[in-house]
């Protein structure tokens, strides 16, 4: 069974986003098939070169260059959001593919789960 | 009467619906035989993210339980993730003329014999620890409420593996 974690809210303001994460990796943890799929603000998880410390979080960068070691199968960023937020494949991390239709998408995936 | 999982269909083409945006394993089968007879018995994993008092996602998760279990359907166990956890609290004390969310969910997963799982990381990091976690972190007091267990994401994967439908209940917003 294949499963599509949609994260659509930006990092940093909530929780959310972290946990989807853990969610991801616990599946691809149990071999179980599992891709991630950035979407709205959420494609701003993508940045690289995030500076957080006057937030005092840890970046986020760091968790996504982990997915693939993970065993996370591939991770999506919804083109028309990251056009929206001036994101081109140069300004993101490694490894990110671009999805010109999550409707495609989300039919190729048997389960389907959204950050909270 | 509308069936437990006509419902969850119902959820799935209306997103706005109060804590409710995430619908797992959908079946578009369902839209296109809207009839009794066609109805299949599910059994469904509830993921609970969003928590009692500030979201409505705890009632919502309740009232679709109970709605699914009066339909004959089986739910496989529910989730606790997120902000979700604080639906265990053995501390939550709601004014008297308030419903105990924590409470009411705890009897209904008792009268169903329904497990009810909180994930740990969540639970750790929001204060909400059973004995041994109190006693491995050198914590003052425990507070998770029973039936409710501590136990991993391992719980969910499990979940969205052994039943045929997986429900997010959100806080949404």
């Amino acid at each position: 069974m294949s499963t599509l974690i949609v994260i659509d809210q930006p990092p940093y303001g909530t929780w959310a986003g972290r946990e989807a994460l853990d969610m991801a990796f616990s599946l691809a943890a149990f071999d179980q098939s599992v891709s991630l799929l950035f979407t709205g603000a959420g494609v701003n998880w993508l940045r690289k070169f995030q500076e957080t410390s006057e937030v005092e979080q840890k970046s986020v960068e760091k968790n996504l260059s982990a997915a693939p070691i993970f065993g996370v199968e591939a991770m999506y960023a919804d083109a028309a959001a990251c056009v929206r937020y001036r994101l081109t494949l140069e300004d993101m991390v490694a490894g990110v593919a671009m999805s010109e239709s999550s409707s495609d998408l989300f039919n190729q995936y048997a389960h389907t789960a959204f950050a909270g | 009467m509308i069936s437990g999982a006509l419902r969850a269909n119902k959820f799935a083409e209306t997103p706005a619906f109060a804590g409710v945006f995430a619908i797992g394993t959908l079946d578009p089968y369902f839209a296109e035989t809207d009839t009794m007879a066609a109805i299949k018995l599910q059994n469904y994993t509830l993921v609970i993210t969003g928590a009692p008092y500030s979201s409505q996602a705890p009632q919502t998760a309740l009232a679709f339980a109970r709605s699914a279990v009066a339909a004959g359907h089986t739910l496989d166990r529910v989730f606790l993730y997120g902000e979700g956890v604080h639906l265990a609290s053995a501390l939550s004390a709601p004014p008297s003329d308030e419903t105990s969310w924590p409470a009411e969910w705890a009897r209904f997963l008792k009268d169903n014999d329904i497990p009810g799982v909180a994930c740990v990381a969540s639970a750790l990091r929001r204060g909400l620890v059973n004995e041994s976690e109190q006693k491995r972190y050198e914590l003052p007091a425990s507070n998770l409420l029973e039936p409710f267990v501590i136990a991993g994401l391992g719980e969910w994967v499990e979940g969205t593996m052994a039943s045929s439908r997986v429900i997010y209940f959100h806080a949404g917003g």
